[in-house]
């Protein structure tokens, strides 16, 4: 994908994002819709200007000041991090805080680099885990996550 | 005086003082690694804050303030990469100062103009403040209309680069805002029948989503390249403190700490430009100027000074008037908000004592960081050997637990995840995040405002009308047509001067 494919691309997922709430702003009640109109509006118009202002450049042939098209190992990244986020997020209302979190420790810093020595990952966990405990739970009372297990 | 009193004596009690070291501490180890920054340190920090009484959490977050500041500029001096970008101009004498053996001086002089700023930013934050805090009780609706406004205008200098998507990036804040019950009437919009949205989205988990995860999933996606500081730290040199280097440049530290003062008083002005000015006002004061980029101490002395006086800068519109200027005030506006303080008068008065401890934790602070930095700079800079996995696991971690603890609820684990992932495409976009949350802010403000002043006055017309003949609403009106056309004008100027 070049670097105008890219951006336009990139404008018209946010022009289909104003629009859905723009369209979304009628079921709101009349006395509160005024305002979220304008800015729907606003950032309907501001995108086709920009739309407009890449489509330009493009035809004149200039440069576009923005970052190389994602890789697909760069998107494989993103992918399992979002994914290994949510998933923990799950597992954690569901399990319990600490126990997701000294699997998704291990599991994710193996899989970000897996040269380490293999006991690192579940001691670093655990370090992370007592950390959380004693500085979150004991010293500082702050609720925290549970579940199932702990 | 009473409250200076009071501010100082608690600042100092024993909880407080731990907290302040610890949030030195912290501030400079996020401040020493690139990528990390002052504001992600805070946003992490914000539901360790939480836990505590209100002015030791903010005396902490304080500490990452003033610490993160000076720590950006260990990794500029040992390895030429500013820890954050303000930093990058202190690198220019710094780094080619410990490459010719000086390393420990050049660390020296960082950390005490990084002192002497925070200071002067302290005392023009101390006396300044509460005056233009008694002078907000005059705004009413309609200037807080205009106010809102100027401060939404702010997004068209912070953008200077590419305004129209500064602006995309303002409106996406704005409509984040619209999300809950509508701040005049109560009735519900976007919440699409989750009842967990009605509350809107929640300030910490949208800030923590907005800069640290959007930070985080850059660090994984492009696998940032981890610094190799090994070799640096060699550099530094053995070397006694002397009584002369707590105060060598006395003159560039008041003046460049002035300038970067004011230049934090302004809105979206930036610790980039506060710390390049302090660099070339150093310059300016130089009997030796051609020296600078060789490896000259004043070289380090005025940008550090002006980068840490920009701290009490950045915080006085954003305590007075509710408009934060840079990033890191907004983060901070967040975490004053959730520990039930309102940016304005009442901060000044009802609630001065937490808002005096939480002043007082910044000179206090930057005590602490002075001593650390002459004590163990060549330590901080270590951290950058932390292996990045466990890192982004660690920031991931404590920002899940961060925004769980804010609300006690997983859906704003979630809203934290969605303003992250928006967060990184808008990066991607060259989108300035800063707008956003500006907008997020500002919005609600806004739209409160408006609401009022057209109830209150009985239509739009004269609503708009009560707004352009109100002498303060005149003035930031004005204002906000400067800012709208700075940066215009700014590059109608470099053009000009180009041919």
């Amino acid at each position: 994908m070049s670097l105008y494919k890219k951006e336009k691309f990139y404008l018209v997922f946010l022009l289909v994002f104003f629009t859905f709430f723009f369209l979304a702003t009628k079921t709101v009640n009349e006395q509160a819709r005024l305002y979220p109109y304008i800015v729907c509006s606003l950032g309907i118009l501001l995108t086709i200007v920009q739309l407009g202002i890449t489509v330009a450049k493009e035809k004149a042939g200039k440069e576009l000041d923005a970052e190389a098209p994602m890789t697909k190992r760069q998107l494989y990244h993103l992918a399992v991090a979002l994914g290994s986020s949510v998933v923990y997020v799950l597992l954690a209302s569901w399990l319990g805080f600490f126990t997701t979190t000294f699997v998704y420790v291990v599991l994710f810093c193996y899989w970000h680099t897996p040269t380490q020595k293999k006991w690192m990952y579940p001691a670093v966990a655990l370090g992370m885990d007592a950390v959380i405990y004693v500085g979150f739970k004991i010293l500082l009372s702050i609720p925290l996550p549970s579940g199932l297990l702990i | 005086m009473e409250n200076i009193l009071m501010g100082l004596t608690t600042a100092l009690s024993p909880n407080n003082l731990l907290a302040a070291v610890l949030g030195t501490v912290l501030g400079i180890a996020f401040g020493a690694m690139p990528g990390l920054s002052a504001t992600m340190g805070i946003a992490v920090l914000i539901p360790v804050s939480y836990g505590m009484d209100p002015a030791m959490g903010l005396i902490l977050l304080a500490g990452v303030y003033v610490g993160a500041s000076y720590g950006g500029s260990i990794s500029a001096i040992l390895v030429n990469t500013p820890g954050t970008p303000s930093a990058a101009a202190t690198g220019w004498d710094g780094h080619p100062l410990a490459l010719k053996g000086h390393a420990t001086e050049a660390l020296i002089e960082s950390a005490v103009a990084s002192f002497w700023g925070t200071f002067i930013g302290f005392i023009g934050l101390l006396t300044i403040a509460p005056s233009l805090a008694s002078f907000s009780l005059k705004f009413s609706s309609q200037e807080n209309v205009c106010l809102a406004i100027f401060g939404l205008t702010i997004i068209a200098t912070l953008s200077s680069k590419n305004i129209v998507k500064g602006l995309i990036g303002g409106v996406i804040g704005l409509l984040f805002g619209c999300i809950g019950m509508d701040p005049q009437y109560g009735y519900a919009r976007f919440t699409f029948g989750q009842m967990s949205l009605l509350t809107g989205f929640p300030t910490v988990p949208t800030i923590i989503g907005i800069y640290s995860i959007s930070q985080l999933l850059s660090m994984i996606v492009d696998r940032d390249a981890t610094v190799e500081v090994e070799s640096s730290i060699n550099m530094v040199n053995k070397y006694k403190v002397k009584l002369k280097d707590l105060c060598r440049y006395p003159f560039i530290y008041l003046w460049c700490s002035i300038v970067g003062m004011v230049v934090g008083i302004i809105p979206a002005a930036g610790g980039s430009i506060s710390a390049f000015m302090g660099y070339s006002e150093a310059r300016r004061l130089s009997k030796t100027p051609e020296k600078f980029g060789t490896g000259h101490r004043e070289g380090i002395a005025g940008p550090e000074s002006a980068n840490n006086a920009l701290i009490g800068g950045s915080l006085i519109p954003m305590m007075t008037l509710g408009i934060p200027g840079n990033a890191v005030s907004a983060v901070l506006m967040g975490a004053l908000m959730l520990h039930g303080l309102t940016p304005g008068n009442d901060l000044f008065t009802v609630k001065a004592h937490i808002t005096y401890p939480f002043i007082f934790g910044i000179v206090i602070s930057a005590l602490i960081m002075v001593i650390l930095g002459l004590i163990c700079a060549k330590q901080f800079a270590k951290v950058n050997n932390i292996p990045e996995n466990y890192l982004t696991a660690g920031i991931l971690v404590l920002t899940v637990l961060g925004s769980f603890a804010c609300e006690n609820s997983y859906a704003s684990v979630y809203i934290m995840l969605f303003c992250g992932v928006i967060g990184y495409f808008l990066k991607r976009l060259h989108v300035d995040l800063s707008a956003v949350v500006l907008g997020y802010i500002l919005g609600p403000l806004a739209e409160r405002g408006l609401t009022r002043t057209i109830i209150r006055t009985g239509s739009v017309g004269a609503g708009l009308q009560s707004i352009v003949t109100r002498p303060i609403c005149i003035v930031l009106l004005l204002a906000s047509l400067i800012s709208c056309a700075y940066p215009f004008v700014k590059k109608y100027l470099a053009r000009k001067q180009a041919h």
